[in-house]
């Protein structure tokens, strides 16, 4: 037996087999032109493959509530946070926002609610900032809001790569207030606050 | 106790100790097998990288991946294909000397996003990726295809699934509901909450620390074609034969043996980690 690592990773034996069997039979090879462009470039019969087929007993599916097409996603997400907030309305409302100004999710925004919020690069952060490498997965930093006084503060957490606010380094949890400038790891956010002098879920609008 | 751990009196805590001088690096011996089933097209792909070279295995790690292309959807083999080629990518450029978990991690997310673009959302890939770095595993996974670990007469499934099944119990659980059963005959149980390609794909399953790998551990990555037909007595049966070809060979039989009217595609690599 003769084991071979063919280009595309597959083991075959080659006193068995001319060239890859697994390769072979109008599989697709796709190849990125270069590691940042993002563009699939498919080389084969990709007739065959372009086609969309109708479902299989047994195959692998998504539910039928996925569509893709007429981006049902946000609108169920809105659904699902409404029906949330209305059950744990006690718990867990939102009470601010962060907002990417500056790093890999520029332009999007994350929820602070009435908790301590912990923020990470990781899934299990209740503010995930999923693209900045540099941010630590669990708990870079904390936001926490303060029912009983209506404040926010600004926790350092066990990200080793930096945390400012206005610039100056955060050691010890620090007040925060509208438009203060939080820096982690590569990224920059602003800070919004919704509940304030105006309005706290306590005693609502004022 | 396995004797690469020790108990620190001080914190009760088990460390690693790091490896005698003496003692040898742990070798890779690896296999794959794959079947078309009663399908009529191969929608799995999977790669190993580095499998032929030592000093790349020490040096860089070592890659293997299976991913399901979600048939019933648009073009399952594109974004099986288009996935791995994504990850084969990222494992080269993969910085050593950073925690090569979020690198994988991310890696997968990148995947995501390169077969989103290609297919628009309306169809995806399943995923296990796993990397073999200085006697480490590190894995990450999502959807439901399977990533076993068989040691000592003990076969573990390491990854969770992203089925609406699955989420419904976890839920149950968070919830304090801990009855099981109550899901039984869930419409769409099967249905995937989680998969390469998917518009706002939020999450993965994967090692926060790496798993330390032992003499004689056997890991196996496999579509459902094979991790949803055997059973894990069939598959524990397998994984203790003594040599990676014969376990493959074993696995393809046994998934054929079972004759089923609709065998999906089938998949699986195979490593066998020796001293």
């Amino acid at each position: 037996m003769a084991l071979t690592e063919c280009a595309n990773g597959h083991l075959y034996d080659s006193a068995q087999y001319a060239s890859c069997p697994y390769c072979n039979g109008g599989v697709n090879r796709v190849e990125f032109s270069s590691p940042d462009s993002g563009i699939g470039k498919t080389v084969g019969a990709s007739s065959v493959v372009n086609q969309s087929y109708p479902g299989e007993i047994g195959a692998t599916v998504a539910p039928a509530s996925y569509q893709a097409a007429s981006k049902p996603a946000e609108e169920e997400d809105i659904g699902k946070t409404v029906a949330v907030m209305k059950k744990d309305m006690d718990l867990e409302p939102v009470v601010g926002w962060i907002v990417c100004i500056e790093g890999s999710e520029r332009g999007k925004d994350y929820k602070v609610l009435a908790k301590n919020n912990t923020v990470g690069r990781g899934e299990g952060n209740d503010i995930v900032i999923k693209k900045d490498s540099t941010i630590s997965r669990q708990s870079h930093a904390r936001i926490a809001y303060d029912v009983k006084h209506n404040t926010f503060h600004l926790i350092p957490g066990e990200g080793t790569n930096g945390l400012y606010l206005n610039d100056n380094p955060v050691y010890v949890p620090t007040p925060m207030n509208a438009f203060d400038l939080i820096e982690m790891g590569e990224s920059k956010f602003l800070f919004i606050p919704f509940c304030g002098e105006k309005f706290t879920w306590q005693n609502g609008l004022q | 106790m396995p004797d690469s751990t020790q108990i620190n009196a001080a914190n009760g805590k088990y460390l690693a100790l790091t490896p005698k001088p003496t003692e040898r690096l742990l070798s890779y011996r690896i296999g794959n097998l794959q079947g078309i089933g009663s399908r009529a097209r191969q929608e799995d792909s999977f790669t190993v990288m580095n499998s032929m070279d030592v000093t790349a295995i020490k040096e860089k790690g070592f890659f293997f991946s299976v991913c399901d292309g979600m048939g019933g959807m648009k073009d399952g083999k594109l974004a099986s294909e288009t996935a791995i080629a994504s990850l084969r990518q990222s494992f080269a450029a993969m910085d050593r000397s950073r925690d090569l978990s979020a690198q994988l991690v991310e890696s997968a997310y990148t995947a995501s996003e390169k077969v989103e673009e290609l297919i628009g959302g309306d169809g995806g890939s399943t995923l296990i990726a796993c990397i073999l770095f200085e006697g480490k595993l590190y894995y990450v996974s999502v959807g439901d295809s399977f990533l076993f670990l068989y040691r000592n007469k003990e076969l573990v499934m390491l990854n969770a699934e992203h089925t609406l099944l699955h989420d419904r119990e976890i839920e149950a659980i968070e919830d304090g509901d801990v009855n099981p059963l109550q899901f039984e005959g869930l419409p769409e149980a099967t249905a995937l909450t989680g998969f390469l390609g998917m518009i706002g794909l939020d999450k993965t399953d994967s090692t926060v620390k790496p798993i330390t790998l032992h003499n004689g551990d056997v890991l196996m990555a496999c579509s459902d074609g094979v991790g949803g037909v055997l059973s894990e007595e069939e598959i524990k049966q397998s994984l203790e034969l003594s040599d990676v070809n014969h376990m493959c060979f074993d696995l393809e039989q046994k998934v054929i043996a079972h004759h089923r009217p609709h065998q999906d595609n089938f998949t699986a690599v195979v490593v066998q980690c020796i001293r």
